[in-house]
Parts: structure tokens; C-alpha cells; sequence
């Protein structure tokens, strides 16, 4: 399948069910867009779910996201590591490849975790230069996503917003906007969401993430995409995507996962909501064309 | 310039054996030292900063944890629970992983955990052999798929054997291949891994004589009649009709298994 520009809503794919992908074809061609794979779990591997994978590659739209990056870190970035991945995105990539704004470890030492990064403008300007000789490595863009953070390290000189904004536009990179990741870091830090999504450049969303978070205490929520996307996850996606218009807009699961059916309805129910608001976006250009 | 310390805090306080103690005494001295500092200190230092920071810490050691559960899941029960949890946040302390891949920690703690195994006696005996198997069969599955060299499908005595990678010769103190909840018995064991055609790690016990001729094929140089003279050689065995009996059967198997493929052909 073609990897140009995707649209519509996809679902990030997992080995928990990547038989069903593969089995229920019609249903999955019918209601699944694209897939998002995280490279890490197919590079430098042989065996049976690299060949699945290039199954699914051949059926359906391809995006890729990664984990271990680690563009946060003042570690100088792993020359295999971005070797072999640009193998693997030559391959199965699109039109970018994301990764996290976040750190993995330092001094070589990797937690294989998305830890926060303080938001200061030296870190902000080291994040940057990251993604531009990451763009380099890889020869093609990066978008980046804002993460879920249960604290901010050290003291901080921008909001996250701010320090997002300005990550951006000193890399000229992309965003991989995920609003459960806002709607997470809104309610463990006690934040407004929509000032939040009014202060950062709605213009350099590529794509969209929900997932479901769970709860560890009466105060924090975990982004472990472990439960159903929230009612206030889908009325975030529907204000980004009533102003972004066609981007893609990625499911994650990756804990309690249900049965694949049920899965599948819950794609078709963010769909639904991007939809509507496709319809409200295409009405808002037809009403500035008439204006 | 980046401003390294309040990552090397909370890195300090995700790895460091005694941080839950030390972040619960005092977070302030803990940071410190680290070099946080300053505004930074106060930020991480307050109850509600070390608190999140041990948060940290749970869901890195659980996501170790579970990776070494998920691909050792005899040698973390033979290990017990809480041997685990230790072992595991000893193992982040002194080493963490070095390798972008989640599912190269198993192997990375085997080979940090096997010394300390093997000098206690509260352990099995058995257990670095389990946990080898164990992790053979876990990269057994996941191994690139090799080139395989060009080949004549009959087996002539006189030029060296083709085989379907991935295979390897393993030598066991213990019987941890076998399946099932009993204790493996201690002996030694040659074993034969392969990854079958669905993918499925399979494993073939060998005699020793019949390892030896194998680890003599298996690098592809040695003509057949070399191998086994050699092999045999080195089991302290004689080459009779019951010795050259037993390797045509065993090839014969290795080739209806689609491990041996056949020989090379003549230059």
C-alpha cells in the first residue's frame, strides 16, 4: 500500500491481535484507515511478526512512531539505533516518522520509559537541534508528541505549551498532537486544556493520538492506554479537528486490550467524531469563502 | 548549555537501590546529590516532586520486570516473586539496559544476574541453565532469518552440509529443555535449537557423539566424512557401522525437520 498522505482514523498496531488484522480483512479494510507501528518492535528482528507485518504493509496504510529517541537527553543520539531504524522507514515509512519529547536514560543507561523534560529554553534549543540532526539521520521529517507528564522537572521558564511552541518552530518540525496526553496532564496539573490548545501551532499538527488512561491514586492519571478514550478525549479531538481538517487520527491500546471486535467499534466511535467534525471544518471554509 | 541535573535527580532516583529510603528522609539531600540546586531543588524536593518520582521509579521497574517475566517465565517463577523485584531493582542500580530494544533486557540481566546466581546457594542449580534455554528460545524466535547457501538436496559424504538458520548447539547441565512442572535432573544435555517453519522455536536432544559431529557441520566448512571422524574423535568414539548408522538417521531427521537442507555443491 501507498504510505503518501494519510487521512482518517487508524489504529496503532499490536501483536495482541495483528492474526485478526490479518484474518477479518473486510472488516478491518473497511474500518481502519492505517496502521501505526512502533519500529523498535520489528527492527533488527527476524521470525514471524516481521513477516506479518509486511502482510499488513502490503493491505493497508503505514505510519511509524517510535519510542527510544530519546531527543530530550544530552546523550549524543544513537548512531546504530538511527542507522537502523532509517532501514526500517525506508521500508515501511510515510511521509514522517514521530517520535516523543522526552528522555530514555542518560550516560548510555536506557529506562526504556518517556521521562519529562524540563521546560526551559536551554532544553527547549537541545531538543531542537536533536530533531534537525535526527531529520538528517533518517532523510526525511519528524513530528514530534507532547507526552504525559506526572511532574515537571526542575524549575520551569516557559509552560509546556510555550516550550512546546518554541520546540517547534526552532526545529520546523511537526506535531503529533495527543489530546490524551493534554486531557491527562490537564487534570494531574490542574491546567485548562483548550487555553492550552489555543497557545500552541495548531498549523504544525500532522496527527492526532487518543487513547484511554488509568488511575494510580486519587490524584494521577497514567497514560497507559489501557481503557476506552474518555468523553473529554473525543471533545478535544473534535475542537483540534474541526481547525486542522483531514489529519490522521490514531487509536492507541496497549494494555487491557479487548477483544478485537470491540476494538474495532471503538475506531468506528472516534471516527464518528471525526466525521462530524470534518463536516463542521468543511462548513467553516465554505462560510470564509462566501465571507 | 543544558542544564543536566534535575534529569540526573530523577534518572538517581528511578535507579538508585536506597532512593525510596533517601526520597522519604529527605529529597533535598537526596537531589543534591545529583547538583540539583536552587529553584530546580525546590521544584523536585517538594513532597508532591519525590512522591512523583517514585512513581517514576514503579513503572520503570515494573516495565523491566514484566520484560524479563514475558520472555523468562520459568526462571522468574523458579526465581519467586520477591527475589524478582530485588534482582530486578539491583539490576536497574548497578547496569539498567543499554540497548534501544525493550526485548533485550531479559538478556541483559541473565548475563548480569548469572554470577551472583551461581554464588548463592539459596538458588537452584539449575537456574543460569533455565534462564539460557529460556532465552534461546526467546531470541531462537525472534533471529534473523539467515541466507541460506546454495545447495544440492542430497547429502554426499565427501562435501560439506547446508542448514536452515537459525539453529544452534546448546550444552546443558541440567535437563531445562523438558517441558513440565518437575525439577530438571542434573546430566549433561546437548540440545539442537531450531526455528521450525511456522516460526516456533524447536529443540532436538542430541547423544554427545551426535553434538559433536553436529558442532563440527554446523559452521559449513568440513566436508561430512571429516566431521564425523573428527566428532567422533572428540567423544572418544570409534567410526563403526552402528556410529555411521545412527548419523544417517539423525540427518535424515534434521532434514524431514527442514533443518538440512543438503550439501554444498561441487566448486
Amino acid at each position: 500500500m501507498g504510505t503518501g498522505r494519510l487521512t482518517g482514523v487508524g489504529l496503532g498496531l499490536r501483536w495482541d491481535f495483528i492474526d485478526e488484522v490479518l484474518d477479518r480483512e473486510d472488516e478491518v479494510a473497511s474500518t481502519v484507515r492505517f496502521f501505526e507501528v512502533s519500529p523498535e518492535n520489528y527492527m533488527r528482528r527476524g521470525g514471524y511478526f516481521p513477516r506479518a507485518l509486511e502482510q499488513v504493509a502490503q493491505r493497508h496504510a503505514m505510519s511509524t512512531h517510535g519510542l527510544m529517541m530519546s531527543l530530550g537527553s544530552p546523550d549524543p543520539l544513537d548512531a546504530r539505533y538511527m542507522a537502523e531504524l532509517r532501514r526500517f522507514l525506508d521500508r515501511f515509512g510515510g511521509a514522517w516518522h514521530s517520535d516523543h519529547l522526552s528522555f530514555g536514560g542518560l550516560d548510555g543507561a536506557t529506562l526504556h520509559d518517556l521521562l519529562p523534560v524540563p521546560f526551559t529554553r536551554a532544553s527547549a534549543r537541545n531538543i531542537a537541534d536533536r530533531i534537525r540532526r535526527a531529520q538528517d539521520m533518517l532523510g526525511r521529517p519528524m513530528a514530534v508528541e507532547n507526552i504525559s507528564y506526572y511532574m515537571v522537572v526542575g524549575r520551569s521558564q516557559l509552560s509546556e505549551a510555550e516550550f512546546l511552541a518554541e520546540v517547534l518552530e526552532a526545529a520546523d518540525c511537526r506535531l503529533l498532537l495527543d489530546v490524551n496526553n493534554l486531557d491527562v496532564n490537564a487534570k494531574n496539573h490542574g491546567f485548562d486544556a483548550w487555553d492550552w490548545l489555543k497557545a500552541i501551532p495548531l498549523d504544525r499538527v500532522v496527527e492526532v493520538h487518543v487513547a484511554g488512561p488509568e488511575r494510580w491514586s486519587d490524584d494521577l492519571l497514567i497514560d497507559s492506554h489501557g481503557a476506552d478514550v474518555r468523553p473529554d478525549v473525543y471533545d478535544l479531538l473534535s475542537w483540534v479537528v474541526e481547525r486542522t481538517g483531514p489529519v490522521p487520527v490514531l487509536l492507541e491500546r496497549d494494555n487491557n486490550i479487548p477483544p478485537f471486535g470491540e476494538l474495532l467499534a471503538e475506531v468506528r466511535k472516534v471516527d464518528a467524531t471525526y466525521q462530524k467534525a470534518l463536516r463542521r471544518f468543511a462548513g467553516q471554509k465554505e462560510t470564509s469563502r462566501a465571507a | 548549555m543544558l542544564h543536566e541535573a534535575p534529569l540526573r535527580g530523577l534518572t538517581g532516583a528511578i535507579r538508585e537501590r536506597t532512593a525510596p529510603a533517601a526520597l522519604d528522609a529527605d529529597p533535598a539531600t537526596f537531589l543534591r546529590r545529583f547538583g540539583v540546586s536552587g529553584e530546580d531543588l525546590a521544584s523536585m524536593a517538594s513532597p508532591q516532586g519525590a512522591e512523583r518520582m517514585l512513581v517514576y521509579r514503579a513503572l520503570v521497574h515494573n516495565r523491566f520486570r514484566g520484560a524479563v517475566e514475558v520472555s523468562l517465565p520459568r526462571t522468574a517463577q523458579t526465581l519467586g516473586a520477591k527475589r524478582l523485584v530485588e534482582q530486578v531493582s539491583a539490576f536497574i542500580d548497578e547496569r539498567a539496559s543499554s540497548s534501544a530494544y525493550l526485548r533485550d533486557i531479559a538478556a541483559e540481566f541473565v548475563a548480569w544476574a548469572i554470577p551472583l546466581w551461581e554464588q548463592n546457594e539459596q538458588i537452584a542449580a539449575y537456574l543460569p541453565d533455565l534462564a539460557r534455554h529460556e532465552l534461546l528460545t526467546f531470541e531462537l524466535a525472534g533471529a534473523m532469518d539467515e541466507p541460506i547457501d546454495d545447495h544440492e538436496a542430497n547429502v554426499d559424504i565427501d562435501r560439506p552440509l547446508v542448514f536452515r538458520g537459525p539453529v544452534r548447539l546448546e550444552r546443558y547441565d541440567f535437563s531445562v529443555h523438558r517441558q513440565g512442572d518437575e525439577e530438571p535432573i542434573a546430566g549433561t544435555v546437548h540440545v539442537l535449537a531450531y526455528r521450525d517453519a511456522e516460526d516456533v522455536a524447536r529443540f532436538l536432544e542430541l547423544s554427545e557423539a551426535a553434538a559433536s559431529i553436529l558442532g563440527h557441520l554446523l559452521p559449513g566448512q568440513l566436508p561430512l566424512r571429516l566431521a564425523i571422524e573428527r566428532g567422533c574423535r572428540d567423544a572418544g568414539l570409534a567410526v563403526d557401522d552402528a556410529l555411521l548408522a545412527g548419523a544417517a538417521e539423525l540427518l535424515s531427521d534434521l532434514a524431514e525437520r527442514g533443518v538440512l537442507l543438503g550439501s554444498r555443491p561441487h566448486d
